[in-house]
């Protein structure tokens, strides 16, 4: 059976390189779907737009989320999943460069898992991103799957 | 005063021991009153002379020449007190009539029996034709009358006095003015009748006066609300800068970091010994760079943002963050001296920012002393408290001293101490935002004293 994918929502196409190459590092071994913004995100979601004919039972194991993005940010992403109308049983780890209290306070208000600011130095940024996945993807136990979003 | 126009003859020969029949105040205060001086002298003039008379001559005619003497010295006596007591009634009269206010007396028919010039004035009417009339007669109009009439007669009703705070009245000439009453019952000396003693007091002065200082109260608090949305605007607008410093420069920082270290790490094999130092070189800046992007974060931070004043225990707040700084640097032998149950009303985060900035500074300066010594402490003077820190470090040039709180300054070569020169214009910042004052002393190798006092910033 094919493995589900990380979802990486992030709008800089440099983080995107280096995250990718991070990942790639820690060997988690799973897929990365990459939206280049809050709206494509949702649409992956969703199954919408360019995605429509997406099955959108194959659900991402973990979404990395940039809260500062084009058009919809990632705050709005959130909202979005948290009114889906469902217990979201997956993990989102806001990836960002704010540590901005505000943006913290939102963000878990909003029910994201994790908030983390992206280090300067790449090894940092490297660790980082690997113990993430090892948190969320093996450590840490989700409830089985509910079923596909309804956006 | 008033009544001293009785004949003083027919009072002397009623009643030789009273000080004239007409005299209210005589009246009132019964027989006690001592006749006058003239009066006396003439009564004993009179018995004198008739004894003198009566024996010696014995005739009608030495008794008549003994009456008319009699008289001539009474008339004498009577005319000085008479003039005296004119004189006193116009003085007394100069005196209401100077007062700018009105003052007059109203019987119980609402007839002025007396009034000074400023009521005759407010009138229309000469002082002297006041007297005997009526407030319609003046031409008092409703429904001023009618509360007037309702005014004098509950003071006569309850024999109490009566306060009118303000109350309009249009005076003769048409101005519309705003007055003050006072109303007291009074009895008149010679009818022995209840009548209303008043004194109206003209506020339209005072009150166009405290018009304007409302006005002005109220525009200068527009104008004061109006600034702080300004201000207000102005710090959203630098909080939304310093948001975007923080996203927008940071992200180029991790790309230059990120691509180095891929650099290093994926083509390690085509990058000679000075290739890999460049490199580093890059890295190194970059976290530089990253320090400089934090500190000024965290000096805007300390600009804006409300003040939650609680009090605060000092001490605790020193040893535990030094306690965090030997946690962190276990090489580090630095002896702590901290004076126990320091405390202080401020906000907790703003002056545990201070108090870390100027720990990490004392810490960084003595790493190079022989046995480093930090001091906390605080003494009394003039009233005042004062905070310092001290230490046995690297020191200042008092030369300098002014520049130490300026942002990016430093005393320092990077090589020896690293550092943004921001931490001390945020601590500077904070203590600002205390309503209070940061000083320093210090000499080259001989440590350095951060002083400062907190004020009262309230219930914010």
């Amino acid at each position: 059976m094919k493995r589900p994918p990380i979802l990486l929502v992030e709008d800089n196409r440099d983080d995107v390189e280096l995250t990718l190459h991070a990942l790639k590092e820690c060997g988690l071994g799973f897929p990365i779907v990459v939206a280049g913004d809050g709206e494509e995100a949702l649409d992956y979601l969703f199954g919408r737009g360019i995605y429509a004919n997406r099955d959108t039972r194959d659900r991402p194991v973990m979404i990395l989320l940039d809260l500062k993005l084009p058009r919809i940010d990632g705050l709005q992403v959130l909202r979005a999943i948290r009114d889906a109308g469902r217990p979201d049983p997956i993990p989102v780890v806001a990836l960002t460069t704010s540590d901005e209290e505000d943006d913290i306070v939102s963000a878990y208000k909003l029910g994201v898992n994790s908030y983390i600011r992206k280090p300067i130095d790449f090894d940092q940024f490297s660790e980082t991103v690997k113990q993430v996945g090892r948190y969320w993807l093996s450590l840490n136990m989700m409830p089985p799957s509910v079923g596909p979003y309804n956006g | 005063m008033l009544g001293l126009t009785a004949n003083p003859v027919a009072a002397q020969t009623e009643r030789p021991d009273a000080a004239g029949a007409g005299n209210a105040a005589a009246q009132d205060q019964g027989d006690a009153a001592a006749p006058c001086p003239g009066e006396s002298e003439a009564a004993l003039l009179f018995a004198r002379l008739a004894e003198l008379g009566l024996w010696a001559a014995g005739g009608v005619a030495a008794a008549s020449a003994v009456f008319a003497a009699w008289l001539w010295a009474l008339r004498r006596g009577v005319r000085q007190a008479t003039a005296a007591a004119r004189a006193e009634h116009e003085f007394m009269r100069r005196i209401i009539d100077v007062v700018p206010h009105m003052i007059y007396v109203r019987d119980e028919n609402g007839r002025f029996v007396i009034a000074n010039r400023a009521t005759a004035e407010a009138f229309g009417i000469a002082a002297d034709a006041i007297s005997g009339q009526s407030l319609e007669a003046l031409g008092t109009p409703e429904p001023r009358l009618t509360l007037v009439r309702e005014q004098d007669r509950r003071v006569l009703e309850s024999d109490a006095p009566l306060f009118v705070a303000q109350e309009d009245f249009e005076d003769a000439a048409g101005r519309r003015l705003l007055l003050q009453t006072s109303k007291v019952p009074i009895r008149l000396p010679d009818r022995d009748a209840a009548a209303i003693l008043g004194v109206s007091i003209d506020m339209t002065e005072r009150q166009k006066a405290e018009t304007e200082v409302r006005r002005l109260n109220a525009e200068l608090e527009e104008r004061v609300a109006k600034r702080t949305d300004e201000i207000d605007a102005a710090n959203r607008e630098l909080a939304a800068f310093t948001y975007s410093v923080s996203h927008d420069l940071r992200a180029p920082l991790r790309t230059i970091d990120g691509f180095s270290r891929i650099l290093m790490s994926s083509y390690a094999g085509q990058l000679d010994e000075q290739g890999r130092h460049f490199i580093d070189r890059i890295r190194a800046g970059t976290q530089t760079m990253s320090r400089l992007i934090d500190d000024l974060l965290r000096l805007s931070r300390a600009t804006r943002g409300v003040l939650h004043p609680e009090t605060l225990d000092l001490s605790h707040i020193v040893r535990s963050t030094a306690a965090e700084f030997q946690n962190k640097m276990p090489e580090r032998q630095v002896t702590l001296k901290i004076e126990e149950e320091v405390t202080a009303r401020g906000d907790a985060r703003y002056l545990q920012l201070a108090l870390e900035n100027l720990l990490s500074n004392a810490f960084k300066y003595t790493s190079r002393s022989e046995r480093p010594e930090i001091m906390f402490g605080n003494f009394e003077q003039d009233g005042k408290q004062i905070f310092f820190i001290r230490d046995n470090g690297a020191g200042f040039d008092m030369a300098y001293a002014d520049k130490l709180f300026r942002p990016f300054q430093r005393l320092h070569n990077a090589s020896e101490f690293e550092g943004s020169g921001i931490g001390l214009a945020t601590v500077n910042n904070i203590i600002r935002r205390h309503r209070g004052r940061i000083w320093a002393e210090g000499a080259i190798d001989r440590g350095a004293t951060f002083y400062f006092t907190l004020g009262d910033i309230g219930e914010q």
